[in-house]
C-alpha cells in the first residue's frame, strides 16, 4: 500500500531538514504497515480461532447456561370403586425449599421461616449453613404456611408443588390398590398393572433460561397438551368391601389365624365387588410395614383347595355321565387302602353314600373313587377348562398361575387326590372363577376387576350342561340345607349354596401336617345364584374346620351384601306372615334391609334376634327414645312424640295392649314434658 | 472562512464519508438487537437504539460543520479550546469531589456534556499544531514540552476517574508523534524504560482494574466474579461460530448472560449474531475505514493537515485494537468502546466531529495550489 511513500514530510530523518530519504522512509512506513497489519491479522485470526475452533465447544456452553430442559407430569389418575368413591388418589402439596448460596441474611431468613413453618431456628438456620445447594426447609406443607412464606418474598427461598398418592380409605383393598413409588410409577397392585392408563404423560420443555435464572417458556403451544393420566374404576364395591375386611378380620383373629382372602363375586357379570387380604396392608405407608401384608393373597397364593374342589369332579363326572347323582358308592367306612396309601375320610365315616351325599358329608373316598371311574384324560380337561393352572386375565402383578400337572404324569394316586383337592395347586381368584362357572348354569366367565374395560361380547365357553351345574348346585344346596358340613350358613328366608373345605397343608419336605386351610364358597341365593363369596383362612389355630372358621365369614358377608342391596328376606316365616296380618305394617319392613345403611346394622339383623311379643305393645317406657323407635318401627308403628328429651317417660297405648289400628296414634311422651 | 464553492463539493471524500455511515448503520441495527431483551411475551427493546439515531444525526450536522470552514482556521483555536477544556475538567474534577464519587459530567440541562470527549478533539487539534510548528527532529525538549501539554488534560481525565479516555487522549497524541517521528535514540530509551516503568504503574491502578489484569491472565480464577465478562463475551462471540445465529437470535445478549452488552461489549453480540462471516466483514470495513485516513494524511497539502489525520487515524485504531482485543480475550477488560458499534452518544458525536476534521483536510487538499 505504500509504493508512493515519500509524499509530504512524515518521513523525518534526523538533522537535515526536508531531505527526502525515500529508503528510510519507505522502511518506517513498511514497518508501520505490517505491524498494522498483524494487528489486523491477529484480531481476525482470534475471532476464527475463537468461532471456528472453539465455536462448538462455546456454543455448548452457551446452551448448557440458558437452555434448560423440563419435565412436566400429568397428573395421576385415580382408581374408583364401581360407585365412584376414590380409593386412590394423586394429591398436590407444597413444598418450600431454599437455596442458600442466595440467601442474603441466612439468620434472619432461617428465623421467619422457622415462623412460618413452627419448626426450630436454630434447625432451620444449621441446614441453611449445611453448606448445601439446596435445601428442603418443609416438605408437603400447608397451603395457608405456604402463602404466607410466599408472600414474604425471602431471596432464595423457593415454592415448588409436589404429587403425592393417596388412598383415603387406608387399608381398604390395599394389597389390590398396591402403590406407588416417590415419582408416582406403580409398584404393585392395580397401581403397576393399570399404570399405563393411570400415570400421566410426561411433556418435555426446552425452557429457556436467562442471566438471572428465570425460565422463559417461549413455546408455549406444549403445555397445553392433554397429559393426565385417566381415572381406573374397579368393580370393587368399597361398602361390600368393608364388609368383607371387617369380617374376614374378625375370623382370622378370632381363630388366631396367619393370614385369611375373601372374595365377592357378582354371579350375572363375573364383576368382583369385594377382594379382601388379610393381614391389612395400607399403602399410604407402605414403607412401613412388613412386605409379606403387601402379597395380594387372592392372586399371588398357591394352595392346594381340599373339598372345595370336590364339586367340581362330580359336576365333570355327571357331565360326562359316568355317574347320577343316586349312583352310589361304597365309602369303605372311612378308612380305605388304596395302592400303599391310606385315604381317610375325616370325623364320620360312612358305608354306601350316594353321590349327592358324597358331596354334602365331603367324603374323600367317595369323591377318589368318582374320579378314579372318570379318569385323569377327562377329569384333567374339566379342570383345565374351568381355569386352573392358567391366570385369570386380570393381569394383576405376581398372580399365580397355579399347578395343573399334565395327566399323563397323573398316577392313580394323583387322579383319586386331586378328586379331593390335594395335589393340585390353585389361586382363590381361580377357584372362584370356577365356582362362577358353576353359579353360571355351567358357562365359564372371566372374572372382572375392571368396570371400565368392555365386558366380552361372546358368551363364555360352556363347560357342563346346565342341567348339569344346576344339579351340583342343588347338590351344594345340600350341604346347607341337609345335614351337610355347610349347615351353619343358613340364612332364614333364603336358599344357600356352599361348599367347605378343610385342607391339610402340604408341608415343605412333603406330607401333610397339622396345619390347615379352612376354606368356604357359598353362592346367594342358592336357586338363582346372584354372589359368590369365598372365604379362605391361613393355619387357623384355635378351630380348622372350614365350616367352624370360614363359614362364618361368608354369611356375615353374604348378609351385610344382600342386606345392602335389599334383598335380605324376612327374617321367619312367622314373622312374615305377622306382617301380613296386620294391615298396620308397611310393606317396607318385610325387608330388613331397607332400614339398613350399614352392615352393622343388619348384621345384627341377621342374627336371630327375638322379636318381643308380635302381638301385644311392647313396653318402652324407660328406653332412649331411638330404642323406642326402632323397635315401634319394626311393627310398621310411627310414633307421634311429645314433649322434648332422650328418653321415653310414658307411652299410650300401654304396653300389652293389642297393637292400635292404622288411624289410632301411637304417642310417646318424653322426658321433659310438662303435663297442663 | 471561504466559502464552500463547487470545486470543494467534488473533493468531498465520499468514500470515507460511506465507510462511516455504513458503520454508523451497522452499530444502530447491532444495538437495535443487543439492546433487546427477552421476556416470556417476547422481545422487549429499549430505547438505546433511538438515542443513537439521534445521536448520530447530530454527529453529521457536527461533521458537516468541521468541513464547512478551513482547516486551518483551527490553529488559532487550538490554545484557546486547550485552556478552557482543562478549565471544564478541573471543574468536573472538583465537582466529582464534591458530589462524593466519579463525575464525568456537566449538565446542560438538554443533555449532559462530557468535558473529556472535548479533550479528545482538543488535544488532536493542539498536538497536531505543536508538532507541526516546527519541522525539526523531535529531541527530548520539544518531546518533552508535548508531552506535558498532554499529560495535564489526561492527567485530569484519569482522576475523574476515567482511565479508558485519558489513555485514549495520550495514545492520540502519540499516534502523531510517532507519525512524526522521533529520534531513534529516543524510541530506543523508551523501549528500556517503558517496560521498567510498567510494574510502577501497577501500583497506580485500582483495585478493580489490577483484578481486571489478573483475570486476564486468568480468566477461571473468577468465573462468576471479573472473569465472567471475558467468559461471557467469548461464549457469545464462540457460539456465534461461521454462520452465526442470525439477526434478533442472539441468546447470550437477550437472555442477558453478556454484561454491557450495548455498550463495551456490543461487538460479542455482533460477533454471536452473523457468526465469523461476520466478523470478516467488520474487521475488514474497519480495516478499509482506517485507510482512508492513511490516504488523506499522505496527500494532504501541510503537515498540520497531515498530523490531524494522523491523530484521528490512531484515535480509532487504539480504540478498535483494545475493544475488540478485549471482547475476543486478547487484552484485560478496559471500558474502551468500539467506535460507531458501541453506544454511547457523545463517543458518536466526537467520532462524527474527527471524521469531519479528516474530511475537511481531504477536501481541501488541492485548494493551497490554488492559492
Amino acid at each position: 500500500m505504500t509504493r508512493r511513500a515519500p509524499i509530504n514530510k512524515k518521513a523525518k530523518p534526523r538533522k537535515t531538514e526536508r531531505v527526502e530519504r525515500p529508503g528510510d522512509g519507505r522502511w518506517r512506513i513498511c514497518a508501520v504497515a505490517v505491524l498494522f497489519g498483524l494487528v489486523w491479522l491477529a484480531l481476525w485470526g482470534r475471532a476464527g480461532y475463537v468461532q471456528l475452533v472453539q465455536g462448538e465447544w462455546l456454543a455448548d456452553l452457551a446452551r448448557r447456561q440458558h437452555l434448560a430442559a423440563e419435565f412436566e407430569r400429568g397428573e395421576r389418575g385415580d382408581i374408583l370403586d364401581r360407585n365412584g368413591r376414590q380409593l386412590a388418589r394423586t394429591v398436590r402439596f407444597n413444598s418450600i425449599y431454599v437455596r442458600p448460596v442466595e440467601v442474603e441474611n441466612r439468620d434472619a431468613v432461617a428465623r421467619s421461616l422457622a415462623e412460618g413453618l413452627r419448626k426450630s431456628a436454630s434447625e432451620m438456620r444449621a441446614s441453611l449453613n449445611s453448606g448445601r445447594n439446596f435445601v428442603w426447609a418443609a416438605r408437603a406443607v400447608d397451603d395457608r404456611a405456604a402463602h404466607e412464606i410466599a408472600e414474604q418474598k425471602l431471596k432464595g427461598v423457593y415454592l415448588t408443588h409436589e404429587y403425592g398418592r393417596l388412598y383415603p380409605n387406608n387399608h381398604l383393598a390395599g394389597q389390590l390398590l398396591g402403590f406407588t413409588d416417590l415419582d408416582g410409577k406403580g409398584i404393585e397392585g392395580v397401581e403397576r398393572s393399570r399404570d399405563g392408563v393411570l400415570a400421566g404423560g410426561k411433556a418435555e420443555f426446552v425452557v429457556q433460561r436467562d442471566a438471572a435464572g428465570r425460565r422463559l417458556y417461549l413455546d408455549a403451544e406444549g403445555r397445553e397438551m392433554d397429559i393426565d393420566g385417566r381415572d381406573v374404576t374397579l368393580t370393587i364395591d368399597a361398602h361390600i368391601q368393608d364388609l368383607a375386611e371387617a369380617a374376614l378380620a374378625r375370623a382370622v383373629e378370632h381363630h388366631n389365624g396367619r393370614a385369611g382372602t375373601c372374595l365377592v363375586v357378582d354371579v350375572p357379570t363375573g364383576e368382583i365387588l369385594a377382594l379382601a387380604n388379610f393381614p391389612f396392608f395400607n399403602p399410604n405407608v407402605y414403607r412401613k410395614q412388613p412386605v409379606d401384608v403387601m402379597r395380594n393373597r387372592a392372586a399371588m397364593d398357591i394352595f392346594e383347595p381340599g373339598s372345595t374342589l370336590k364339586p367340581f369332579l362330580i359336576a365333570a363326572a355327571l357331565q360326562e355321565k359316568r355317574v347320577k347323582p343316586e349312583s352310589r358308592y361304597f365309602c369303605e367306612n372311612g378308612k380305605w387302602k388304596f395302592k400303599n396309601h391310606v385315604i381317610n375320610d375325616d370325623i364320620h365315616s360312612y358305608g354306601w353314600l350316594n353321590v349327592t351325599e358324597i358331596l354334602r358329608y365331603s367324603s374323600n373316598i367317595g369323591t377318589a373313587k368318582i374320579g378314579l371311574d372318570m379318569g385323569a384324560q377327562a377329569y384333567s380337561g374339566y379342570l383345565a377348562r374351568l381355569g386352573f393352572g392358567e391366570r385369570t386375565g386380570l393381569n394383576l402383578p405376581g398372580e399365580g398361575r397355579g399347578l395343573l400337572r399334565p395327566p399323563r404324569e397323573w398316577r392313580d394316586m394323583d387322579v383319586a387326590a386331586i378328586s379331593f383337592g390335594q395335589g393340585i395347586g390353585v389361586t382363590a381368584l381361580q377357584l372362584a372363577k370356577a365356582y362362577l362357572c358353576l353359579a353360571n348354569d355351567g358357562i365359564a366367565k372371566p372374572l372382572r376387576l375392571f368396570l371400565d374395560e368392555k365386558a366380552p361380547d361372546e358368551p363364555g365357553q360352556r363347560v357342563f350342561d346346565a342341567s348339569v351345574a344346576r344339579s351340583v348346585r342343588e347338590m351344594m344346596i345340600e350341604v346347607v340345607h341337609k345335614d351337610g358340613t355347610g349347615v351353619k350358613a343358613r340364612i332364614d328366608g333364603m336358599l344357600v349354596g356352599g361348599k367347605t373345605g378343610t385342607a391339610q397343608k402340604a408341608l415343605p419336605g412333603g406330607g401333610y401336617g397339622k396345619n390347615y386351610l379352612s376354606s368356604f364358597v357359598g353362592f346367594f341365593p342358592g336357586d338363582k345364584p346372584r354372589y359368590l363369596i369365598l372365604a379362605m383362612v391361613d393355619d387357623p389355630s384355635r378351630a380348622f374346620y372350614g365350616s367352624t372358621v370360614a363359614l362364618p365369614v361368608v354369611r356375615e358377608v353374604a348378609l351385610g351384601a344382600l342386606a345392602y342391596t335389599c334383598q335380605l328376606p324376612v327374617k321367619d316365616a312367622g314373622v312374615v306372615e305377622q306382617a301380613k296380618a296386620a294391615p298396620a305394617v308397611p310393606a317396607q319392613v318385610q325387608t330388613a334391609a331397607a332400614v339398613s345403611g350399614s352392615h352393622a346394622v343388619v348384621a345384627k339383623a341377621g342374627q336371630a334376634e327375638p322379636v318381643a311379643e308380635a302381638d301385644r305393645v311392647p313396653d318402652v317406657r324407660g328406653l332412649p327414645l331411638r330404642k323406642a323407635i326402632e323397635i315401634l318401627a319394626r311393627q310398621g308403628v310411627v310414633p307421634k312424640l311429645e314433649g322434648r328429651g332422650a328418653v321415653v317417660q310414658r307411652q299410650s297405648p300401654s304396653a300389652g295392649d293389642p297393637w292400635p289400628g292404622q288411624a289410632q296414634p301411637f304417642t310417646l311422651w318424653l322426658k321433659g314434658y310438662a303435663e297442663s | 472562512m471561504t466559502p464552500i464553492d463547487r470545486r470543494l463539493v467534488l473533493h468531498i471524500n465520499w468514500g470515507l464519508l460511506g465507510l462511516a455511515c455504513l458503520l454508523y448503520i451497522v452499530g444502530v441495527l447491532n444495538l437495535y438487537s443487543a439492546s433487546g431483551i427477552r421476556l416470556e411475551g417476547g422481545l422487549a427493546v429499549s430505547a438505546f437504539y433511538q438515542k443513537q439515531l439521534v445521536w448520530g444525526g447530530l454527529g453529521l450536522g457536527c461533521m458537516l460543520g468541521f468541513m464547512l470552514f478551513d482547516y486551518r482556521h483551527l490553529k488559532v483555536v487550538a490554545w484557546p479550546l486547550y485552556w478552557i477544556t482543562v478549565a471544564l475538567l478541573v471543574y468536573v474534577d472538583l465537582m466529582g469531589k464534591i458530589a462524593g464519587g466519579a463525575q464525568r459530567w456537566i449538565n446542560l440541562g438538554f443533555m449532559n456534556f462530557q468535558p473529556a470527549e472535548m479533550a479528545k478533539i482538543c488535544m488532536l487539534i493542539l498536538g497536531a499544531r505543536v508538532l507541526a510548528r516546527d519541522t525539526g527532529v523531535l529531541g527530548f525538549k520539544r518531546l518533552g514540552y508535548v508531552l506535558g501539554v498532554g499529560l495535564l488534560p489526561a492527567g485530569l481525565i484519569i482522576l475523574q476517574p476515567d482511565l479508558g479516555s485519558g489513555l485514549l487522549v495520550l495514545m492520540l497524541l502519540g499516534g502523531i508523534i510517532l507519525f512524526r517521528g522521533v529520534q531513534a535514540r529516543i524510541l530506543k530509551l523508551a523501549a528500556v524504560i517503558g517496560p521498567a516503568l510498567l510494574p510502577l504503574g501497577w501500583f497506580g491502578l485500582h483495585d478493580y482494574q489490577k483484578r481486571r489484569i489478573l483475570t486476564f491472565l486468568d480468566p477461571t480464577n473468577d468465573p462468576l466474579g471479573a472473569g465472567y465478562h471475558i467468559l461471557q463475551s467469548q461464549i457469545a462471540i464462540g457460539s456465534g461460530q461461521l454462520t452465526g445465529k442470525g439477526f434478533l437470535a442472539g441468546t447470550q445478549s437477550q437472555l442477558r448472560f453478556l454484561p454491557e452488552k450495548h455498550t463495551d461489549f456490543a461487538v460479542a453480540v455482533f460477533g454471536e449474531e452473523w457468526g465469523f462471516l461476520g466478523m470478516l466483514f467488520l474487521v475488514a470495513v474497519f480495516c478499509i475505514f482506517l485507510y482512508q485516513f492513511y490516504l488523506v494524511a499522505r496527500e494532504a497539502k501541510d503537515r498540520f493537515g497531515a498530523f490531524l489525520c494522523a491523530g484521528v487515524f490512531f484515535y480509532f485504531f487504539w480504540q478498535i485494537l483494545i475493544n475488540m482485543g478485549m471482547v475476543l480475550g486478547l487484552m484485560p477488560v478496559v471500558g474502551i468502546p468500539l467506535p460507531f458499534i458501541s453506544y454511547g452518544g457523545s463517543a458518536l458525536l466526537v467520532n462524527f466531529c474527527l471524521i469531519g476534521i479528516v474530511m475537511n483536510v481531504s477536501m481541501r487538499r488541492f485548494v493551497f495550489k490554488q492559492t
